[in-house]
């Protein structure tokens, strides 16, 4: 009875300490925090933060400033997006507003209407203790 | 001493057999204890407060998940222990916690392996399941920390979860271990509607998990009195003040229970 037999009944995502997952029946008003991977599949506006993965699907409507570690975006987001690792933007994607990455994948067909910022990630021995410094460098690209 | 409570559905002929087997059962492992069967004249709570008052710590239900799901509450509230013998159809909960059948359920309450799980609360009422919520879902409004959640009109239910398992033929989806009964949350669980066309057979509905979210508390407000159903036997009105209790169950549970379930 407890065994899987492989039907999801919900949207497969990447596993976090506490997933969330909007799905396209629900709105959301206000500030969506979330210590695990968000998963959007549904309207929100306001403001999206996790400290983990963020996934916006592509029947998703999102009306807010997006932060998350890495991002992936087939969906409508209109708002600023700011990533510490790696946004991909698939064929599907329409963002509106400025992004910050450190890795950015702009998939054909992708719409993107704002200014892109590259955080470079460079590191420097410490001779003495053996350790890595990360500084941020900025590029901008219209 | 403990305490047996016997559900009213087993008054009935056909299960006479299990009882003496359930009865020759304790006496073989000398589990003594107080046997009271429920009749429509007798409330579970009051009864268990009684008892209570007379020094019984563990009390042992003889019945379905029902009957476990009826006496979380009262038993809660007095700091009791739970046991159970399943009886009938219907026993998912015992299932999960290791109890196959009669036999195998009294060597677990003699064995006594005590497991603490999480409650979910309402208001000021504690729930092991869920509360749902299933007419008028559109007119709702969830507050979670700093946002609100609003239910669009294809949603066919909104639940509060603390402890998931399937229902009928809902799979089991191991992603939904998670999810657990011990992991201090409750979940908001939001379905709706998928209908398959298939061409041998009519249009196949079924209610699919939609939204996932987890928190320690939750508000459901609505612009009139909405009904909610506790654990499927309890009903109360909006508004709702939901909250995790945590560790606040006992129960004795068996070696072969969920592999989540500490």
């Amino acid at each position: 009875m407890f065994k899987s037999n492989g039907e999801e009944d919900f949207n497969d995502y990447n596993g976090g300490q506490e997933d969330t997952v909007i799905g396209s029946s629900i709105k959301i008003e206000g500030d969506l925090k979330s210590n695990g991977s968000i998963v959007i599949e549904g309207e929100v506006s306001g403001t999206v933060a996790t400290e983990q993965d963020l996934r916006i699907g592509d029947r998703s409507k999102v009306v807010a400033d997006v932060t998350a570690n890495n991002a992936s975006i087939s969906g409508t987001v209109q708002g600023n997006v700011k990533v510490k690792g790696k946004l991909s933007l698939s064929s599907n994607a329409h963002v509106d507003g400025d992004i910050e990455a450190a890795d950015l994948e702009i998939n054909s067909g992708a719409v993107f209407n704002g200014k892109c910022s590259m955080t470079e990630i460079q590191k420097v021995e410490n001779k003495d203790s053996n350790l890595t410094e990360e500084k941020e460098g900025e590029g901008e690209e219209e | 001493m403990h305490y047996y409570v016997y559900d009213t559905f087993l008054n009935d002929k056909k299960y006479e057999r299990v009882l003496d087997r359930i009865k020759t059962r304790l006496l073989d492992l000398e589990i003594q204890g107080k046997h009271e069967k429920l009749t429509l004249l007798k409330s579970l709570d009051e009864l268990i407060n009684d008892e209570v008052k007379r020094g019984t710590s563990t009390v042992i239900l003889v019945g379905n998940d029902k009957t476990f799901q009826k006496v979380v509450d009262v038993a809660t509230k007095n700091k009791v222990t739970l046991g159970i013998i399943p009886v009938g159809p219907d026993n998912n909960i015992a299932e999960s916690f290791g109890i196959s059948d009669v036999e195998t359920a009294c060597d677990i309450i003699a064995a006594r392996k005590i497991i603490s799980f999480d409650l979910g609360k309402v208001n000021d009422f504690y729930f092991f399941s869920d509360v749902k919520l299933v007419k008028n879902l559109s007119r709702l409004n969830i507050v979670k920390d700093s946002y609100k959640i609003l239910p669009k009109p294809e949603c066919v239910e909104v639940s509060v979860s603390n402890f998931y398992f399937p229902r009928g033929e809902e799979p089991y989806n191991s992603k939904m271990n998670k999810y657990s009964a011990q992991d201090n949350k409750i979940e908001l669980l939001i379905r709706t509607e998928k209908k398959k066309k298939n061409w041998f057979k009519k249009k196949q509905e079924k209610t699919l998990i939609d939204t996932i979210i987890s928190s320690d508390y939750f508000e459901i407000n609505s612009f009139e009195y909405l009904p909610a159903t506790i654990d499927d036997y309890k009903v109360i009105k909006t508004p709702l003040k939901l909250s995790i209790a945590k560790e606040k169950l006992k129960v004795i549970a068996g070696k072969n229970r969920l592999s989540h379930i500490e």
